[in-house]
């Protein structure tokens, strides 16, 4: 089999295509459609619909375009041209319409249903079917967001070949034979994949159907929007549809260099939060009891306190790339400060890399590596699109390694090497000396010559970050940093960061401010900020005068609930800069309406450093307004100006630093540059109490952070009740039983959760997610995502409380 | 008796003792399976191709050319797969041949599994054929017992296992690949070709699949000689063939015979003509699936290329008679129902197509067919006929089209008449 | 001496054509008056007329006719009608079937009685009356709620604040 180009006619019109191409495919790009079912670009070929014949010559029977690979010299001949095909795809189309209800009024595909348009397009004018239709009972829940209706499913069995090929969360299958075939799931069981939002998109009817969009709307009813997923760094294009004014659905769009035709749940069924009853979308002042107040008056009353003073900027990673260059360069230029930080995790000289490096490593390099190593990653519930590239590429053959203290939904094609937290990092240093339980990874590494992948998550802590990028140089690796939140990156890159500039420069080195001072002036400052930590604890110790919270609540995203709390109690100015106040109602001084994301135009970058536009899908509600222009009003409040009014001035101007070579350090410059935490940075901590476990926590997919307000269906799917997780042998020692209570006793707090065992975590260590219904973990932490822990079970604390 | 020739698969029919090993043994069974043992793999080929033999499961592929498919450098196992689905209608020779001679299809299945360098070789036994399944697991065991299965087989140092499977009663699982997919514990549907399982079968590795009968030709063949094998038959189509009658005949049955044999041969000498001396109306060749054809075809020769050109096909040679007295439209209705039934339901033309015939077919037989009924199921032939993923919508199809093309005017006296003209009672009468 | 133009007429054929002129005016005077006086007298419409305000049907059975599909407002030229469909309670059905209108609006001050909107419906929910007295004073007013049009029309002539559902 070579890989020449083919040259084949179809419809008289010449082209040529790579080797392997499928017909059907070799028509788009001469605008021929042929139409199809059960094809769909991104899943194997079936064959099931028979909708797509076209006539090939000298082949006696009418060939299915979606299964035949062209072949050099091949005359092809559609339904445009061949008068079999075009019957024969007629009378197809009326086998399809047998059994179907045609019950398009009540459907939520009408209008947008692919049976129904080729219907109207090709298919017959009126059926001779005479008989009674087949019947089903309808509509079934499949799980709370996907309803199932057999009556209208033509079988084309896309939503079951996606679960197989892509997510392999095999939930749904085809039963039974002939005309009573059917999708169906094992009896009790939920449709729990958080992939199972797909199944909805690509169902070529209505027969899955979407329990939020459920009698919602009508195609015509939409106002659509270009958006990038909110949710995670994953960065995938979504379509934003509106109905007077609200947000009514998230779908996919393709891009086949993101996320090809695939979103995860969240994504999907997360999006009424812009919608919340809980948003403030007018400038309070406290001044009055935190009443309405105009912007001018807010942004004047913020910028008199901050002149002069000892202001620190703490955000998160949700804003548009846009924002983020504002704030840091309000920071720099105007308040005369370092003392900024978006980060929830440390990744040390990986951070220099990640921020002057656009797209060392992108979807396509994943989905090609013959071998990856994924370290500190939980990708299925981190970010779910990688999860997925991460499958297409072992389906392809790449072998896999996930380093990580549990077992990920990676397992049925990865093999993994279950860790403490905190351990990676010698783990890969060990592995770089050629011994330990990933000295064969590195030969793999090696081997890919050049086309393999190295994954570092953000929490493999910065020593194991760095141990990661270390290994991938050894084996020749391409090496990509992973950041959960939606811009992390774009925050990294625009250099919300307390040691870096945009473009990774070091703000103590002078040749990075000379680089920007065309732009920026020379007078920024040069002494390294603080970061996260060092911000709260100087406002602890009332070492501030206005904390700036943008986007961020620091009671319950950061590990130190307690401190943030101390620090908000000793601060004397707080501003909230936020889509509502939540927590933070008690503390805020001022409060800045900000768009949300569905309202803003701008750029988001993914994980992969890959910039991606979004256009908003409506203006801003009330008087709130996107992040960048509330931070260039409160430069010019305070006197300042940051160099842009416009989002195109602040866009050429951002394009000119990242792109057009303010320069990015040589490799040289990535030599580790922070010291080691003394939280969280280096190894963890050996419990050296025989009764005490290694406690870390991340956020799973679903939990109860702001972005999934009102999700309720998606919740009720995906989510659980906060939970313990212990390693049976660990559980077997300490006394503790699978579902019952255990409390959970840490330096910082205490908490009584169930437990649940799990062989597949790294002994010695407890999971509990971070932020599940129940027990936000935060209270549990002091500062690091990892923390010893004592276990014991409940009714043994009970009863010992009751006989004190 | 006109038809005398040396017997070959039923030589030792009516012979309790073969069905042991010893009984075998002594008749000179797994004589095959040592010579083959000292042959090279492609000398066996040859021999299969130079022999002439097809496969006779209904295709009629050359058995020597589908094993020479076979590669033998990918560095994955290969595998022989029996298919013993015999779920045709009318067909039940495979299974006489089993039970009467099951080591025959141990050897035969053992020489395929020489010639293609496989050491492990499956028996999917259709699922309602227990007996069946138990007669090979005892030949097995005694095959193992004998040195003729296991390691070592026939004193060589060649490794050959044979393992039964059992299906769970799917007609669709005769398809060859739906085979491999229900061996493998998926969902018996067929697979999209390419890839062959020549290439990628079981397990996606290379795979030979072959039907009982075309095995059990085999170790004769090694014996003998293709030459030998050739004596019978004609040129194109050599060796004998198993014809089960049934229907209206005296003596319905299995029944050897050269292929070319004329039908008129086959139906008078061997079945002993139409029951009650009645006429024929009309006769499956090769089973249910096959084109109908009719008293004026009598005379065609029992070949793969005679009945081609007649429009129909050898099938299994499972020939079923039907008098004057039968129904055209309720054998239709009756055997699309089948077709209906066992689709599998993975393509829209077979699963909707036969759901709409069957419907159209029964109200037809029960005397509510309108006018427009007519072209409505001329069109259900049309638009199921090679267009469906797999053969057995052409099954479908063919009953119909083959029915309509003979017998039109019955069709249309059902209509005309609003009951059946032959007072045939309908299936769902006979039920209620 | 010959002047541009007509010839000045002669008094007797001037006064012909005023006495004809006069006499049309005289013969429409008198005859009798078609103009129907309304509103002081109402004349019923001829009976399949549908020239006037929507109505939403019902089943015999008193479930509404309409499944909230929204295919009027989507024939709608002048974007009149808005429709939200909902989830039928099995138990306690408001149409048959598993989707309703949840609310159904026909804005009146944009509606151009094409009758477009009743082509469209797959149900026969929707049909025009021969209600055509529709007169409001406010935009509000003007927008007809789901609940005003599953009623019937008040007899033509109803004094506006006798109207049903007004």
């Amino acid at each position: 089999m070579t890989d020449e180009p083919v040259t084949l006619t179809i419809d008289g019109k010449e082209i040529t295509v790579p080797a392997q191409t499928l017909i059907i495919r070799a028509a788009e790009q001469l605008g021929i459609e042929i139409p199809r079912f059960c094809d769909h670009p991104f899943l194997e070929p079936a064959g099931a619909c028979r909708q797509c014949y076209v006539e090939i010559e000298g082949q006696p029977k009418l060939a299915t375009s979606c299964t035949v690979r062209v072949a050099p010299g091949m005359v092809v001949r559609t339904q445009e041209t061949s008068e079999l095909a075009r019957e024969a795809q007629v009378a197809n189309l009326e086998f399809l319409l047998l059994n179907h209800p045609l019950d398009c009024p009540v459907c939520d595909r009408g209008g947008e249903c692919p049976l129904q348009d080729q219907a109207l397009a090709f298919g017959p004018g009126e059926s001779r079917y005479r008989e009674a239709k087949r019947v089903y009972e309808k509509p079934i829940p499949l799980s709370p967001l996907v309803n199932l209706d057999r009556e209208r499913c033509v079988l084309c069995a896309r939503c079951t070949r996606f679960c197989d090929e892509i997510s392999g969360d095999r939930f749904i299958e085809l039963f039974e034979r002939g005309a009573g075939e059917r999708v169906s799931i094992a009896a009790g069981e939920d449709f729990r994949s958080p992939f199972s939002g797909n199944t909805i998109q690509i169902c070529p009817v209505g027969a899955l159907t979407s329990e939020t969009y459920r009698f919602v709307a009508r195609p015509f009813d939409l106002t659509s929007a270009d958006g990038v997923c909110p949710h995670c760094s994953a960065g995938c294009n979504l379509r934003v549809d509106v109905r007077r004014g609200q947000v009514v659905r998230h779908l996919a769009r393709d891009n086949a260099e993101v996320n090809d035709a695939w979103t995860c749940d969240k994504g999907r069924f997360a999006f009424r939060y812009p919608d919340d009853p809980a948003r403030i979308t007018t400038p309070l002042l406290r001044d009055r009891g935190l009443e309405p107040a105009s912007f001018g008056e807010v942004l004047g009353w913020v910028a008199d306190r901050c002149v002069g003073s000892r202001v620190a900027f703490l955000t998160g990673g949700r804003l548009l790339d846009e924002d983020y260059y504002a704030l840091s360069k309000l920071a720099r230029t105007v308040v005369g400060t370092n003392d900024l930080d978006h980060r929830r995790h440390e990744g040390g000289a990986v951070e220099v890399w990640a921020a002057s490096r656009p797209m060392s490593v992108a979807y396509a390099d994943v989905e090609r590596a013959p071998a990856v190593l994924v370290v500190g990653l939980d990708a299925e519930q981190e970010v779910p699109i990688l999860h997925l590239r991460l499958r297409k590429a072992a389906r392809k053959g790449a072998r896999i390694t996930v380093v990580h203290p549990r077992r990920t939904r990676l397992h049925d094609v990865a093999a993994h090497v279950l860790c403490r937290p905190g351990e990676e990092a010698s783990l890969l240093r060990e592995a770089v000396r050629g011994a330990g339980p990933l000295a064969s990874v590195v030969e793999e590494l090696g081997a890919a010559g050049g086309a393999g992948v190295v994954l570092a998550g953000e929490r493999c802590s910065s020593a194991g970050a760095e141990a990661a990028l270390a290994l991938a140089r050894t084996a020749g690796a391409r090496f990509g940093y992973v950041v959960r939140r939606a811009n992390d990156r774009g925050a990294l890159r625009a250099g919300v960061h307390p040691r870096l500039l945009p473009g990774g420069r070091a703000v103590d080195d002078p040749a990075g401010r000379a680089a920007l001072a065309p732009l920026w002036g020379d007078a920024l400052p040069s002494t390294p900020g603080r970061g996260r930590r060092a911000i709260l604890e100087a406002a602890a110790a009332g070492e501030l005068d206005v904390l700036f919270l943008i986007g961020i609540d620091p009671l319950t995203d950061l590990p130190d609930g307690a401190l943030a709390r101390r620090a908000l109690e000793n601060v004397p100015v707080k501003v909230v800069q936020s889509l509502e106040l939540g927590d933070l109602e008690p503390f805020a001084d001022a409060f800045l309406p900000a768009a949300a994301p569905v309202e803003k135009a701008g750029h988001v970058t993914t994980w992969e450093g890959r910039r991606q536009r979004v256009e908003p899908v409506r203006g801003p509600v009330g008087l709130s307004r996107p992040d960048w222009e509330i931070l260039a009003g409160l430069a010019a409040a305070m006197g300042g100006d940051l160099g842009f009014e416009t989002l195109d001035q602040l866009d050429a101007e951002l394009e000119r630093v990242l792109e057009a070579g303010l320069g990015t350090p040589d490799a040289g410059a990535v030599e580790p540059f922070v010291g080691p935490d003394p939280r969280g940075g280096e190894e963890a901590p050996t419990a050296a109490d025989p009764g005490s476990l290694l406690l870390f926590t991340y956020p799973l997919l679903v939990d109860e952070g702001r972005l999934s307000a009102r999700a309720d269906e998606l919740k009720a799917a995906l989510q659980d009740p906060a939970f313990v997780e212990v390693h049976p042998d660990d559980a077997a020692r300490l006394g503790l039983a699978e579902g019952a209570a255990a409390l959970v006793t840490t330096e910082a707090g205490r908490a009584e959760v169930p437990v649940r065992l799990n062989e597949h975590l790294a002994p010695g260590t407890a999971f509990v997610p971070f932020n599940n219904p129940g027990l936000v973990a935060g209270t549990l932490l002091a500062g690091s995502f990892w923390i010893p822990a004592g276990l014991e079970p409940a009714t043994v604390s009970r009863a010992r409380e009751a006989s004190a | 008796m006109a038809l005398a020739f040396e017997r070959r698969l039923t030589r030792h029919w009516g012979d309790p003792e073969v069905v042991g090993l010893d009984g075998y043994l002594a008749r000179g069974g797994y004589e095959g399976l040592r010579r083959a043992v000292s042959m090279t793999p492609e000398e066996i080929v040859e021999a299969v191709k130079a022999s002439g033999l097809r496969g006779r499961g209904g295709a009629g592929f050359p058995t020597g050319m589908k094993w020479g498919f076979v590669p033998r450098d990918t560095g994955k196992p290969t595998y022989v797969v029996v298919n013993f689905d015999e779920s045709e209608p009318g067909t039940c020779n495979n299974r006489e041949l089993v039970e009467r001679e099951p080591h025959r299809l141990l050897e035969g299945t053992a020489i395929a599994a020489l010639a293609i360098g496989c050491t492990t070789a499956f028996i999917y036994v259709r699922g309602e054929y227990l007996w069946q399944a138990l007669v090979l697991e005892r030949a097995i065991r005694e095959a193992y017992g004998g040195g003729f299965l296991g390691p070592r087989i026939a004193g060589s140092d060649r490794t050959v296992d044979i393992v039964v499977h059992r299906g769970a009663g799917a007609y669709i699982c005769g398809e060859e690949t739906a085979l491999l997919n229900s061996l493998e514990g998926l969902r018996g549907q067929p697979r999209l070709r390419p890839p062959f399982p020549a290439v990628e079968g079981l397990y996606a590795c290379p795979t030979v699949v072959n039907n009982v009968e075309t095995l059990m030709n085999v170790p004769d063949i090694i014996v003998r000689g293709p030459e030998w094998f050739r004596e019978l038959g004609t040129d194109k189509s050599p060796g004998t063939k198993m014809v089960t009658i049934s229907g209206k005949v005296e003596r319905p049955g299995n029944y050897e015979v050269p292929l070319g044999t004329p039908f008129r041969t086959v139906l008078e000498e061997l079945a002993g003509g139409v029951l009650g001396g009645r006429a024929l109306k009309a006769w499956t060749p090769g089973g249910s699936s096959t084109p109908l054809l009719t008293a004026e075809h009598v005379d065609i020769p029992l070949d793969y290329e005679s009945l081609a050109a007649a429009g129909s096909m050898l099938g299994t040679a499972a020939i079923m008679v039907m008098d004057e007295t039968d129904c055209i439209v309720d054998a239709a209705a009756r055997m699309v129902r089948f077709y209906a039934v066992e689709s599998c339901g993975k393509c829209t033309p077979c699963r909707e197509g036969g759901w709409w015939a069957t419907r159209v077919l029964d109200r037809l037989e029960a005397g509510f067919g309108r006018a427009d009924d007519l072209p409505v199921v001329r069109d259900l032939g049309r638009n199921i006929l090679f267009r469906a993923f797999c053969a057995l919508a052409d099954g479908t199809a063919s009953v119909i089209t083959s029915s309509l093309r003979h017998f039109a005017d019955e069709y249309e006296e059902h209509v005309r008449l609003g009951r059946c003209p032959l007072g045939v009672p309908h299936l769902e009468e006979v039920a209620s | 001496m010959s002047t541009a133009g007509r010839p000045t007429p002669g008094f007797w054929e001037a006064a012909s054509a005023i006495a004809r002129g006069m006499a049309t005016v005289f013969k429409q005077t008198f005859r009798p008056d078609t103009t129907e006086r309304w509103p002081a007298e109402i004349v019923p419409t001829p009976e399949r007329s549908h020239i006037g305000r929507h109505r939403l049907n019902r089943h015999e059975d008193g479930l509404e006719k309409c499944i909230g599909c929204e295919l009027c407002a989507y024939a709608c030229p002048a974007d009149a009608i808005w429709v939200e469909g909902a989830d039928n309670d099995p138990e306690n059905p408001v149409s048959p079937g598993e989707r309703y209108a949840k609310d159904y609006q026909i804005n009146y001050l944009r509606c151009i009685m094409c009758g477009l909107c009743v082509e469209a419906c797959p149900t026969r929910a929707l049909t025009l009356t021969s209600y055509y007295e529709l007169s409001f004073t406010s935009r509000e007013e003007a927008i007809w709620t789901k609940e005003q049009l599953l009623e019937p029309p008040p007899p033509l002539g109803t004094d506006p604040v006798d109207r049903e559902g007004r």
